[in-house]
């Protein structure tokens, strides 16, 4: 059985890898984009494109990812979307892609966690920005 | 002891974040956060946090030194005032 890297089940995760570049601060996940998923076929009808609010998703995906690696959780856990902010969409990203998704943490504070992220794709950024995490249910403890 | 203007921490919390009162209603000594006060939240007191750290060079390390440090604008800058390495604010 294919280990989780995300606490979504499969039909909402958006990381197949990740890599542990640096403890603690730096991660590199990717995403190959199934042309099979069924976003892509009403975004748009006949020209098909990732909608950025799941550029947004893979973003505070693997963002969660490394914020439970640096807390050492023992299998992926769920963390709160608190903020999303400075999103920038440089490119289309295309069916059959691999994105992928870098994210630093800017900073660590009790119950939330702020990161900067960068998505590419063969090299190429197509969106980055930040997003506030919170370990919290409340997205504002 | 460093000089911080009350004006450049007003202009930080406008910068950082999302304000329910005007800039120039905030008092000195007005709570950041609460209803009573400026409503501020826990988001607002990370982003608070971060600009404090890259405007003036000095970490408001946890979160409960910035329960102590961000109670006002007034405890803020006390608290920068005191720090030992405080550089001048960065225009």
């Amino acid at each position: 059985m294919k280990q989780r890297l995300t606490p979504h089940g499969p039909g909402f995760s958006f990381i197949d890898s990740i890599e542990i570049v640096e403890s603690g601060h730096l991660l590199r996940a990717s995403k190959w984009l199934d042309p099979k998923s069924p976003f892509f076929g009403d975004h748009f009808p006949g020209n098909p494109m990732m909608p950025g609010v799941l550029l947004v998703e893979c973003a505070a995906q693997a963002a969660g990812a490394l914020w439970g690696s640096i807390q050492k959780q023992s299998k992926p856990k769920a963390f709160m979307l608190a903020k999303v902010q400075d999103f920038r969409f440089k490119q289309p990203v295309l069916p059959g892609q691999t994105l992928t998704i870098e994210v630093t943490l800017e900073k660590d504070f009790g119950a939330l966690a702020q990161f900067n992220i960068e998505l590419s794709v063969a090299g190429k950024p197509v969106a980055g920005g930040s997003v506030i995490l919170s370990s919290s249910q409340a997205t504002s403890p | 002891m460093r000089q911080i203007d009350i004006n450049d921490l007003k202009q930080l919390l406008v910068e950082n974040c999302m304000l329910k009162i005007k800039a120039d209603e905030i008092g000195d000594e007005m709570p950041l956060f609460g209803p009573e006060g400026v409503g501020l939240d826990s988001i607002d007191a990370l982003q608070i946090t971060l600009a404090v750290e890259k405007k003036f060079g000095i970490p408001i390390k946890d979160p409960a030194t910035a329960r102590q440090v961000l109670q006002s604008l007034g405890t803020l800058r006390d608290w920068l005032r005191r720090q030992p390495d405080a550089p001048t604010a960065k225009s």
